[in-house]
C-alpha cells in the first residue's frame, strides 16, 4: 500500500512493477537504503529525491494512515528505520520500545534548534500549551521515562511543526477576525449544522471537539491536555448530542479527502491542516485557516530512530537529520506552511519575501508560489494569525496522547457511530 | 385529389365510420403508451424504492458489523469474525446489486460505499491479525515467558541460601512479574493507560534487579544473562501485547467506525436523494395522468368534433338531394317546370332517383308547352271576341243614342224624354219628392227663320241647347227638344224656387246671347219659359197633367208678353209670371 503510493508518486516505478523496484535498486547500488515509515505530510517526493542527491543513499518513503504508521512502528520496529510522526505517538513509540534515544551530540544542528521544542515557549512570555508540549517529551530520563530535563539524549529530532485549527469559507461563514472574533466554538454553532467536518484521529480531532465545546461553554476541563475519564464522559455526552442531531457531516482520515469534502462544497468549516488551506485556496476556494481566540492546537514533529536499526543504516539515519535540519527542506516545508525547528538555516534558502510572509507574517510583496509551484498567496495577503512567534505564543492545546487515551478511543467510536 | 363527395355513399359512411374508429384507436393508443410510461416511472419507483431498501438494510449492516467486530475485540471469539465475514460478503453483494443499472448519482454513491466497506474490511484484516496475535501473547506468551522466568527464578534460588539478599532480589522478581502479569490483565480490562507506565516501571526494576544479580558471587553470568533475557522476552511480549490491543481498538474504534460512519451517511444520502428522485417521479406522474386525462378528454371531444361534421356532411350529402329530389318533385307535382333542373350528380344510389325526375321533369315540360300553346290560342280567341262585342256595343250605343236624342240640337227627343218622363214620375210618386217641367219656346222664331234663313234658325237652336248644356249640372236633369222650337226640361227633386231660378237663369242666358232677331221687340232672340211643378199639394195626378201645366204656364208667358216665366199655380193655371222688367 505505502510502496503503491511511493511508486504513483514517482510516475514511471509503476511499469517497473510493485515488488521489484527497491529490490532491483538495492542489488545494484551498494549504498545502504533507509526506510523511513510517516505521513504524508513530511514523506513528500521532492524530498526523497534531495535528499538521496545530496546524501548519495538509497532511501525509501512509506507514507500511509496515521494510525496504520503508528500500529506499523508500535509493534513491528523491524519494518522501518526512521519514524517520522507528531509528538502525540511518542509516548505511545517510547511504551512500545519501538524507538531508540537520540544522540544529540551526533546532531549537527542541535544547538540552532529554538526554545520551542526544548521548553515548551518561543519566547519567555508565551504560554505553556497544555497536553504533550514537546519538551515533556523530548529528553530521555535516567530513569527511561520522558521528561524535559535535558540529558543529551532525545526520544526525536524536532524538526517540523505547526499550529493547526480549523478552515471555514469567508463566503459561506463571513471572514472572522483572527484572535479575536475566529473561535472554535464555529465548529459546534448549531448555524453549520450539517457542514462541519473533524479529523478522524482521537489524539489531534478530540482535542479540536473540546476546545469547540469549552468555547461555547458547554464542558469545562481541569486540563485540556490530560482529561479525566468523568470530564471524557461529559465531553462525549455533548458531543454525541450534536452529533445525533447532524452537526457533523463526516470525519475526515486525510488530507486530500478534507480538501475533497470542502472543495465539493458538502463542508464549509472543518478540522484543517495547513496544506489543505493552501490547496484549497490555490483550486480558488476562498478557505481562511482560522486563528481562534481560545488559541491553537499545536504539533511537533517527531522524527525517530527505530529499536531495531542497525549500526549502518543508523549512521544513514543520522545523516538524514541532520540532512533534515540543513536549511533546503526548512524552505521546502515552509512554502507549505510548515517550520522548522531551526529557522535561521532555512532563511538562506528562502527570498526575503518569502521568509517574511511564512515567518514574519507580514504582507506577501509578491505573489508566493508554494512548494508545488502553484501560487498560495496573492500581493498584500497575510498569513492568518501572524508571524512563527505570535502563532506559537497562542497554543491552547498540543496534540496529545493522554492517559485516558484508550477510553476516548471507545468514546471516539460511540461518537461515529452515534 | 380525393373527392369523397363523389364517393359512393356507401364508401363514405364508411369512411366516416372508419375515421372515427381509428381516431378511437389513435387515442386508446396514446392513453396506452402514457399510461406505459405512468407504468415504468412506478417501476422506476418501485426500484428506487427497493434501493432505499438495500442502503436501510446496508446501513444496519453496518452497524451488526461493527457490534461484531467490537464483539470480535472484547471476546476474541472467532465466531464473530467468522460472522462478520460473511454479513461484510453480503454488504458487498448488496452494493454491487446497488449499483447494477443505477443511475450515476447511485453508482457513484454505491462506489464510495465500496471503497469504505473495503477500507473496512481491510482494517478488520488487521483487526483479527492483531486480536488473534493478542490472544495468543495474553493466553501463552506472557503466561509461557512469565513461566519461563520464574523457572529460571526458582532454580536460582534453589541454589542460593536462604535470607540472603539474591534470595530477596529472586523473590522480588518474582513478585515483579506477577503484578505485572496482573497489571497486564488489569490494562486489557480497564484500558487505562496509566497502568503501562506502571508495567513499564515494574519491568524497569525487574531488569535493573535481573543485571545486579551477576555481581557478587553464586550466580554465573550466562545464568544471570539467561535471566535477562528471559525478562526481556517476557517485556517484549507484554508491551506487545499491549500495542496490539491498542492497535486493534484504534482500529475498531477510530479506523473502522469511521467507515462505519461514512456507510451511514452514503447511505442516508443516497436514501435522501432517491427520495428526492422518487418525489419527483411522483409529481411527473401526476403531470401524465393529468396529460392522460387531458387526451381522453381532448381526444373525445375530438371524435365528438368528427362525428358531428361527419354525420353532418354525410347527412347532408344523403339528405340534401333528397330534398332537393322531393322539392323538384313537388315543383314538378304542381306543374312547374323550373327552367334548370339542379340534380345531384353525385350520389350515385340517388343518381337513378335523379333521373327519374329528369323524366318526370321532361314530360311536364312537354305538358307545359302544350297548356302554352293552348293558352295561347285561347287568348287569340278571347281578344277577337273581345274585339266583335267592342264594336257591337258602338253599335248599339250608337243606335241608342240616335233613337233618343234629337238630330239637330244632340238634346233627347221627346220619345225620350216621354220615357224618363214616366221613370221620374214614378220615383217622385213613390219617393214623395218634387218633380219640376220647364217649358221653354224662342220668341218670334218663325218669323226668324223666315228672316235669317233656316240654317240660321237650326244655329240658333244648336246654340240654344249649348246654352242648356252649360246651365243645367245636375246629373238627373234632362233637357229634350219637344217640338219645333219648343224645349221641354224635367228637373227631379226640385222645388218651386229652385226650379223658377233654373228658368229665370235659361231666359236670361239665350236673351245673353244677343243673337239678332229685328223682328223681335228687344232686336235679339227671347225665350218665353213655364213652369209647373209637382209637389205634395199641387193637385197634379199624372206625368201629362205636370207636362200640360207646364206648357199652360208657357201660354201664359206668352200671353203676357213674352220674353218671361210664369209659374203654374196650384188649381189656377198661370198665377205667377217673372219677367225681365
Amino acid at each position: 500500500m505505502e510502496r503503491r503510493n511511493l511508486l504513483k508518486a514517482s510516475g514511471a516505478g509503476l511499469l517497473l512493477g510493485q515488488a521489484g523496484f527497491p529490490s532491483i535498486v538495492r542489488a545494484l547500488n551498494r549504498k545502504p537504503t533507509l526506510r523511513v515509515v510517516g505521513t504524508h505530510v513530511t514523506l513528500q517526493e521532492p524530498i526523497r529525491q534531495r535528499a538521496e542527491r545530496d546524501l548519495g543513499i538509497n532511501i525509501e518513503f512509506y507514507p500511509g494512515g496515521s494510525a496504520e504508521v503508528l500500529l506499523k512502528a508500535a509493534t513491528d520496529p523491524g519494518a522501518f528505520d526512521l519514524y517520522e510522526q507528531w509528538s502525540n505517538s511518542i509516548r505511545v513509540l517510547w511504551q512500545a520500545n519501538a524507538i531508540q534515544s537520540i544522540d544529540t551530540r551526533k546532531l549537527t544542528y542541535w544547538n540552532e534548534i529554538n526554545e520551542l521544542p526544548k521548553s515548551g515557549r518561543i519566547s519567555p512570555q508565551a504560554d505553556i500549551g497544555h497536553g504533550d508540549a514537546p519538551h515533556q517529551l523530548l529528553h530521555v530520563q535516567p530513569n527511561g521515562t520522558l521528561g524535559s530535563k535535558p540529558s543529551g539524549q532525545i526520544s526525536f529530532l524536532p524538526y517540523v511543526h505547526n499550529t493547526d485549527s480549523f478552515g471555514y469559507l469567508s463566503n459561506k461563514l463571513g471572514e472572522g477576525i483572527p484572535y479575536d472574533t475566529e473561535s472554535w466554538g464555529w465548529l459546534l454553532d448549531p448555524g453549520n449544522a450539517g457542514r462541519v467536518a473533524i479529523v478522524n484521529a482521537p489524539s489531534i480531532g478530540l482535542f479540536d471537539l473540546a476546545l469547540a465545546a469549552r468555547a461555547r461553554g458547554l464542558v469545562s476541563f481541569k486540563d485540556i491536555g490530560q482529561m479525566t475519564r468523568s470530564e471524557v464522559d461529559q465531553l462525549f455526552d455533548v458531543l454525541i448530542d450534536y452529533k445525533r442531531a447532524g452537526q457533523f457531516r463526516g470525519f475526515w482520515t486525510s488530507v486530500p479527502q478534507s480538501v475533497d469534502m470542502m472543495a465539493t462544497g458538502e463542508v464549509d468549516i472543518q478540522s484543517m491542516f495547513s496544506p489543505a488551506a493552501s490547496r484549497l485556496r490555490g483550486m480558488g476556494i476562498p478557505c481562511l485557516f482560522a486563528a481562534p481566540k481560545e488559541g491553537y492546537r499545536a504539533w511537533y514533529g517527531v522524527m525517530c530512530l527505530s529499536s531495531a536499526i542497525d549500526n549502518e543504516r543508523k549512521e544513514a539515519a543520522y545523516a538524514f537529520m541532520n540532512w533534515w535540519l540543513s536549511g533546503w527542506p526548512g524552505a521546502f516545508v515552509a512554502r507549505q506552511g510548515y517550520y522548522i525547528s531551526n529557522p535561521q538555516r532555512s532563511r538562506r534558502f528562502l527570498e526575503p519575501h518569502e521568509w517574511d510572509f511564512w515567518y514574519g507574517g507580514k504582507p506577501a510583496e509578491k505573489i508566493l508560489v508554494g512548494a508545488d509551484g502553484r501560487p498560495v498567496a496573492q500581493v498584500g495577503e497575510i498569513r492568518r494569525g501572524g508571524s512563527y512567534q505570535e502563532r506559537f505564543e497562542n497554543v491552547a492545546v498540543w496534540n496529545t496522547v493522554m492517559d485516558t487515551y484508550e477510553y476516548t478511543l471507545t468514546k471516539w467510536k460511540d461518537l461515529l457511530l452515534a | 385529389m380525393i373527392r369523397p363527395s363523389r364517393w359512393r355513399l356507401k364508401y363514405r359512411i364508411f369512411a366516416g365510420f372508419l375515421i372515427v374508429g381509428l381516431l378511437g384507436v389513435g387515442m386508446a393508443f396514446a392513453i396506452g403508451l402514457l399510461a406505459n410510461t405512468i407504468y415504468s416511472d412506478f417501476r422506476q419507483v418501485s426500484v428506487f424504492s427497493q434501493r432505499v431498501e438495500l442502503g436501510r438494510d446496508l446501513s444496519a449492516k453496518m452497524i451488526y458489523l461493527q457490534r461484531l467486530s467490537e464483539e470480535f475485540v472484547h471476546y476474541g471469539k472467532s465466531f464473530s469474525a467468522r460472522q462478520a465475514r460473511l454479513v461484510m460478503e453480503d454488504a458487498r453483494s448488496q452494493l454491487s446489486e446497488l449499483q447494477s443499472g443505477a443511475s450515476v448519482n447511485v453508482r457513484s454513491r454505491a462506489a464510495e460505499m465500496t471503497v469504505h466497506l473495503e477500507e473496512f474490511e481491510k482494517a478488520f484484516d488487521e483487526v483479527e491479525r492483531q486480536r488473534n496475535r493478542q490472544n495468543r501473547l495474553v493466553e501463552e506468551g506472557i503466561r509461557n515467558h512469565a513461566a519461563e522466568h520464574d523457572e529460571l527464578v526458582r532454580k536460582l534460588v534453589s541454589g542460593l541460601p536462604d535470607q540472603s539478599a539474591k534470595a530477596a532480589d529472586a523473590e522480588k522478581l518474582l513478585n515483579l512479574v506477577l503484578l505485572t502479569e496482573r497489571l497486564v490483565h488489569q490494562y486489557l480490562d480497564t484500558l487505562d493507560n496509566a497502568l503501562i507506565g506502571e508495567i513499564r516501571s515494574n519491568l524497569r526494576l525487574a531488569r535493573g534487579i535481573a543485571n545486579g544479580l551477576d555481581k557478587g558471587d553464586g550466580v554465573s553470568p550466562a545464568f544471570a544473562e539467561e535471566l535477562s533475557r528471559a525478562l526481556s522476552d517476557f517485556q517484549k511480549i507484554v508491551l506487545e501485547a499491549i500495542q496490539r490491543t491498542r492497535g486493534y481498538l484504534y482500529l475498531v474504534n477510530v479506523v473502522m467506525a469511521a467507515e462505519t460512519n461514512e456507510v451511514l451517511y452514503q447511505a442516508n444520502r443516497l436514501a435522501d436523494e432517491l427520495r428526492a428522485e422518487m418525489s419527483v417521479i411522483e409529481a411527473r406522474v401526476a403531470d401524465k395522468i393529468r396529460d392522460v386525462y387531458v387526451t381522453a378528454f381532448t381526444g373525445s371531444l375530438l371524435i365528438l368534433v368528427v362525428i358531428l361534421v361527419l354525420s353532418w356532411r354525410i347527412g347532408r350529402s344523403i339528405a340534401a338531394p333528397i330534398e332537393s329530389l322531393a322539392k323538384t318533385f313537388r315543383r314538378l307535382a304542381q306543374g312547374e317546370s323550373p327552367t334548370s333542373l339542379k340534380l345531384p350528380s353525385a350520389s350515385h344510389e340517388l343518381g337513378e332517383l335523379s333521373s327519374a325526375a329528369a323524366v318526370f321533369h321532361e314530360k311536364n315540360r312537354e305538358t307545359e308547352q302544350l297548356l302554352v300553346k293552348y293558352r295561347d290560342l285561347s287568348e287569340e280567341l278571347e281578344a277577337r271576341v273581345k274585339e266583335r262585342t267592342k264594336e257591337l256595343e258602338g253599335a248599339n250605343f250608337k243606335l241608342q243614342r240616335l233613337s233618343r236624342t234629337d238630330g239637330l240640337t244632340g238634346v233627347a227627343n221627346r220619345r225620350y224624354f216621354e220615357e224618363i218622363l214616366e221613370r221620374e214620375w214614378a220615383a217622385a210618386r213613390r219617393h214623395e219628392l218634387s218633380l219640376a217641367a220647364i217649358m221653354l219656346d224662342i220668341d218670334y222664331f218663325k218669323p226668324f227663320n223666315d228672316m235669317y234663313g233656316h240654317q240660321a234658325g237650326d244655329h240658333c237652336l244648336k246654340q240654344i241647347a249649348r246654352v242648356f248644356d252649360k246651365s243645367l249640372r245636375r246629373g238627373n236633369d234632362l233637357v229634350a227638344r219637344y217640338g219645333g222650337e219648343e224645349f221641354v226640361i224635367l228637373l227631379p227633386d226640385t222645388h218651386h224656387e229652385q226650379a223658377l231660378e233654373i228658368a229665370e237663369l235659361l231666359r236670361e242666358s239665350i236673351a245673353e246671347l244677343e243673337v239678332q232677331h229685328e223682328g223681335s221687340p228687344w232686336q235679339k232672340l227671347t225665350a218665353s219659359v213655364g213652369v209647373a211643378v209637382y209637389g205634395a199639394a199641387s193637385g197634379i195626378d199624372s206625368a201629362f197633367e205636370l207636362i200640360e201645366r207646364a206648357d199652360r204656364a208657357l201660354y201664359q208667358a206668352k200671353h203676357r208678353g213674352r220674353n218671361q216665366v210664369y209659374l203654374a199655380t196650384y188649381g189656377e193655371p198661370g198665377d205667377r209670371t217673372t219677367d225681365m222688367a
